[in-house]
């Protein structure tokens, strides 16, 4: 044997053993997700939230909403986080220097009047312009909040230095929440005596297709298109295995920023959201645990994997792509902002297994796939590797995708089923075996883009175009 | 025949590399999962068409039930064929054969349990002895000797809301249970027997008693007739911080002015919530030494109690407190100085002068903080 030969021998078996590695931790969060799931929907069987929405010592909760350019549909969204059915709730809407009519909008539909506010800056934010506040009764529980632009995490940071309650669920505008969203994902933070619970995040599922009426979720259907029914099966895998995986470890790292409650006050001992990454979610719970690991204090990150908030997901390629860049971009800032943590002792769980697995599956992934995907061409094309053993390993890779999407189906099957009508299932199975040729390599490919955009010192979130649920709309 | 395939079935894996081989079974599970979703679903779908007649059947004898009354003769119902109990209710006998299968079993107990809920007098009793009548409390205390923490905990539940009281010895076993959930099904089930009295799980609960308990047991509480019930001042002293803060909770919700005493002790208690919990119910039972018990603790508290205890002072000041009050418009912190504003402003002219006669009152914050507080009086 050669040089050149042991060369290829040694590179074909790191490609070999990442991939096992990979497949193994993906079947160890398939499985590991049961039992939590099972646990979790017999335990919410006993629930009784009614008793929730009503009692006097029920935790009081700020929603903060932040709002940049939502003209089309924000009178009927601040309409829907109005009806919540809460007792202890206040709104806060933040109109992030909007260049459309919103606050214009807000101001007559909601009857507001600017209101003398003294605004705490226990987080600094941009200059607030003005706080407004209903003349009418009905609506008491809204704030509207108008500031310079900052970006979102800007606008939660004015938000939660604006409430005035000791919880923050922190949305956005455009989610479509279910009836009792706020009531399940508070629970979690009455439930445990011994930890103290951060922030608790829900599932958030794709409402393209589906029916939506006065802000709210008519009638769940799969998604006639196939690029967001692709997406749909990628949310039902990330959610209801990965997440819940994670949270029955103890080790969650990310709760989505579209819908998730967070304890004030450890909120701004942190410093609140970073406005200079754009993976601020991400990046708050990852600050969050580690001054809870800091300061010793016990703590959890809560999981529900009811399905709670409805967004929409990207129609098009172009609009996709920009998404997966900034998801790229924010891991790695986020990994590169706590690296300290990286196989840290000091940080128990969260610095041995979970930074860790967001290093070596979420962000090195993409690039030792593109990388092996090149390689194995280029000696292929130049005989030095056997095709055969290639295109053997590519295949196993495409049918454990397909198994573990059709695992992901069978538990939403088994669990909240909430894709009834009589194709939805087979076709969302036929999906299985068509996303990891689509949406796979094109998730892979704007993740090497969102590298070579970090490096390039890119910062732009990148306009996400939204074609909403009856009109067509724009978001930031 | 058999010898020959499973050696070409060998010599067929033994030629496959790790990858293929891989691909195979990944293969066969995928081809397996289908299979299973696709047969579960059909299954579902059957139970769901099956589950339209069971709730016909399950709701008809419900209301026949709860509208049964002792002097009415015992017909045979119209809708059922056969009648073969001579027990209080007629029974149907599909409904009999029903009984036997798991999944009606479940679907008519939890139909009973959500109508016992919303049921009280004789109708409520009613449904009480149809479930004993269909042997259902039997299933429940088979399933309450189960090593499942599900079962035991549904059968609590069950057994509490039907208000079984000859189990309530067996049930008493479980209210310091390890299992959270099984824990909290039988401290409801005995408060559902007991009113006020069941709360004697609370002398010797040395597991947490959590915040969604708490609510749960208050909710609980809040449907029973006022009484005036004791142990509070032992709970107040427990060794367990959420039993004193469940027991605050009591104090506050039903006035218990005769504990004053007890609750400013609880000012002192190491446990920062136990005090915040102490001041806002201190609130409720305000008397002429409130505001000074309070401001004496106010040096050594940590921010948020302080900003509790101002908070309460808006409601227990007697304008005593102003020089106190003047002294922390000079706070470091914003918030402190927000809610000394607004505690001030609560006492009236004097308060407000105070305020006004500040030298920062013209410069921010307190500029601001006044402006807002002004509009809020108007």
């Amino acid at each position: 044997m050669n040089w050149q030969d042991l060369l290829n021998t040694l590179i074909s078996s790191l490609f070999l053993f990442y991939s096992i590695f990979l497949l193994s931790g993906y079947i160890f969060i398939g499985l590991y997700s049961i039992g939590e799931l099972k646990k979790y929907l017999r335990k919410n069987s006993f629930t009784n939230y009614r008793i929730l929405a009503n009692a006097s010592e029920a935790p009081r909760i700020s929603i903060i909403a932040p709002a940049y350019n939502e003209g089309a549909n924000i009178i009927e969204n601040v309409r829907s986080l109005l009806s919540i059915y809460y007792s202890n709730l206040e709104v806060i809407i933040v109109n992030d220097g909007s260049k459309d009519d919103s606050l214009e909008k807000l101001i007559q539909a909601y009857e507001l009047y600017k209101a003398e506010y003294f605004v705490n800056q226990k987080i600094p934010a941009k200059t607030v312009r003005g706080v407004y506040k209903s003349r009418n009764s009905i609506y008491s529980k809204l704030i509207v909040v108008d500031k310079e632009n900052g970006g979102k995490a800007d606008a939660l940071n004015v938000g939660i230095n604006i409430s005035g309650h000791d919880y923050i669920v922190c949305i956005d505008v455009d989610c479509i929440l279910e009836q009792d969203a706020i009531l399940k994902l508070i629970k979690p933070f009455l439930e445990d005596s011994k930890h103290r619970v951060i922030a608790a995040g829900g599932v958030v599922r794709i409402a393209n297709g589906c029916e939506v009426e006065g802000g709210r979720l008519v009638k769940v259907h799969l998604p006639g298109q196939l690029l967001p029914r692709m997406q749909t099966l990628e949310y039902i895998r990330a959610f209801l295995l990965g997440r819940m995986a994670w949270s029955r470890m103890g080790g969650l790292m990310l709760i989505s920023g579209a819908f998730g409650a967070f304890d004030k006050e450890i909120v701004i001992k942190c410093g609140g959201y970073n406005h200079k990454t754009v993976g601020e979610d991400m990046e708050l719970v990852v600050r969050m645990r580690r001054y809870m690991e800091e300061m010793k204090i016990p703590y959890r990150v809560c999981f529900i994997p009811d399905p709670l908030c409805w967004t929409e997901a990207p129609a098009t390629f172009k609009i996709l792509g920009r998404q997966r860049n900034r998801w790229t971009r924010g891991t790695i800032e986020t990994l590169r902002l706590h690296k300290i943590m990286f196989f840290n002792p000091k940080y128990g769980l969260m610095g041995m297994l979970s930074y860790p697995y967001w290093f070596f599956f979420e962000f090195l992934a993409p690039i030792v796939e593109f990388v092996g995907f090149i390689y194995f061409n280029l000696f292929v094309f130049f005989g030095q590797l056997n095709y055969s053993y290639f295109l053997s390993l590519l295949i196993m890779v495409y049918t454990f995708g397909v198994l573990y999407s059709v695992f992901g189906i069978l538990m939403e099957v088994r669990t909240y089923n909430q894709y009834k009508e009589h194709k939805d299932i087979s076709r969302l199975l036929l999906t299985a075996f068509i996303e990891p040729i689509i949406l796979h390599p094109f998730g892979v490919w704007h993740a090497i883009k969102g590298n070579i955009d970090l490096m390039r010192k890119k910062t732009s979130w990148g306009e996400m175009t939204r074609e909403g649920f009856s009109t067509a709309k724009k978001g930031k | 025949m058999g010898s020959i395939l499973f050696d070409r079935f060998n010599s067929f894996v033994s030629g496959l590399s790790l990858p293929d081989l891989a691909t195979f079974i990944f293969a066969g599970l995928i081809i397996i999962l289908c299979l299973f979703i696709i047969i579960y679903q059909r299954q579902l779908r059957n139970r769901e068409a099956n589950t339209g007649r069971w709730d016909f059947i399950a709701d008809h004898m419900i209301r026949s039930a709860i509208f049964f009354e002792e002097d009415e003769p015992v017909e045979p119902a119209k809708v059922f064929e056969q009648i073969i109990s001579t027990q209080k209710f007629a029974v149907p006998d599909r409904l009999q054969k029903l009984l036997k299968n798991s999944h009606f079993r479940k679907l008519l107990s939890g139909k009973l349990v959500a109508a016992k809920r919303n049921m009280t007098g004789g109708a409520s009793d009613n449904l009480s002895q149809l479930y004993k009548q269909l042997d259902l409390d039997k299933r429940a205390i088979e399933m309450l000797d189960s090593s499942s923490w599900y079962l035991k905990a549904l059968s609590l539940q069950q057994l509490g809301i039907m208000g079984l009281q000859e189990y309530e010895e067996k049930i008493f076993g479980y209210v310091n249970h390890k299992r959270g959930l099984i824990r909290v099904e039988a401290q409801n089930a005995i408060l559902k027997f007991q009113g006020f009295g069941g709360l004697r799980f609370l002398d010797t609960a040395s597991y947490p008693i959590t915040e969604w308990q708490q609510i749960k047991l208050l909710d609980e509480l809040s449907q029973l007739p006022n009484e005036h019930f004791t142990g509070i001042d032992v709970w107040l002293s427990s060794t367990n911080d959420t039993v004193i803060l469940f027991a605050l909770k009591l104090v506050k919700t039903y006035h218990r002015f005769e504990l004053y005493d007890q609750v400013k002790e609880c000012l002192k208690h190491t446990n920062p919530e136990v005090r915040r919990q102490a001041i806002w119910v201190l609130k409720e039972l305000p008397n002429h030494e409130t505001a000074s018990d309070l401001i004496t603790v106010y040096p050594a508290e940590n921010t948020r109690n302080q900003i509790t205890i101002l908070h309460v002072l808006e409601s227990v000041s007697t304008g005593s407190e102003i020089p106190f009050l003047s002294g922390l418009l000079d706070d470091e912190s914003d918030e402190i100085k927000f809610n000394t504003v607004r505690t001030l402003a609560s006492l009236g002219t004097e308060g407000m002068e105070v305020v006004m006669q500040h030298p920062m009152s013209d410069k921010f914050p307190l500029n601001q903080i006044i402006a807002q507080i002004k509009e809020e009086l108007r």
